[in-house]
């Protein structure tokens, strides 16, 4: 497998993943679906498997990448682990409203059980790996970074306006920061 | 640019107040700030994209240090499991 086949693999897994987290992100904006703190937990685990990605686009394919890859998806695993099981007994409810059958969270585990399977193949199936620095960035690696980068800055923004400097509530209603600081213009 | 230097002063001294505050009402909300590891993360991405290996992993690091506190922070329910 060449270094460009490997950064084009990579390059399309990070746009799967943009397209995870843009949907997430779509679902809030446009059906007012908050988050809830496990939620941001688990986007948040998908984050820490991109940049993984990011590196073996950017900079070079080593298999330290794919290990950060694999350590933030266990840790996204645990994560929508614990919220399928808060709602894994019947009569207990649901966080958000399901997609295709499934919830978020229970397609958040998915994605992750597949990212776990996707590095360690390509730990065990590529032949060897090379120190050397990629020489640039193509077209489809910058597209795919740029992609994941603007989703992380709204996820910022997101989260701001969601929880301000601190802890988000369990249950999330509102914009609570932004809520409050509309609340300080309008007594203004 | 000069005028961001007394506005960030500011809101530093803000910032300073209510670090003061929570510690004297033993609030400990601050610690749980849930925007900064996507704040690491995507320092991480811009990094990455910078090809500044070492500067990414390292805040890598520190959103997914910054991650298993939120996760602490937030996980204190026990599970309603009975088998």
């Amino acid at each position: 497998m060449s270094g460009r086949v490997l950064i084009y693999l990579n390059s399309l897994g990070l746009l799967g993943l943009s397209g995870a987290l843009g949907f997430a992100l779509a679902d809030q904006l446009i059906n007012h679906d908050l988050p809830c703190p496990l939620c941001l937990l688990q986007r948040m685990a998908m984050f820490g498997v991109g940049i993984g990605l990011v590196l073996n686009i950017a900079v070079s394919h080593h298999p330290r990448h794919y290990g950060m890859m694999i350590v933030s998806a266990v840790l996204g695993m645990f994560i929508a682990m614990r919220q399928i099981l808060l709602h894994i007994v019947p009569g207990t409810g649901a966080y958000g409203d399901p997609f295709l059958g499934l919830h978020f969270y229970t397609w958040a585990f998915i994605l992750f059980v597949g990212v776990i399977a996707g590095a360690s193949l390509m730990l065990l199936f590529v032949p060897r790996w090379s120190n050397e620095r990629h020489a640039s960035i193509p077209a489809l690696g910058a597209l795919a970074i740029g992609v994941f980068f603007l989703l992380a800055v709204a996820n910022v923004v997101g989260t701001t306006l969601e929880c301000g400097a601190g802890a988000c509530p369990d249950d999330p209603t509102s914009y609570e920061f932004l809520d409050r600081l509309l609340g300080l213009n309008n007594r203004n | 640019m000069q005028g961001y230097v007394p506005r960030l002063i500011e809101l530093g001294r803000a910032w300073q107040i209510k670090l003061i505050l929570q510690h004297r009402n033993g609030f400990d909300e601050l610690r749980a700030m849930m925007v900064l590891p996507f704040l690491l993360f995507t320092g991480a991405i811009a990094a990455g994209w910078r090809r500044h290996a070492m500067l990414s992993i390292l805040l890598w690091l520190a959103g997914l240090a910054a991650m298993l506190a939120m996760f602490r922070y937030h996980v204190t329910s026990s599970l309603d499991l009975a088998f």
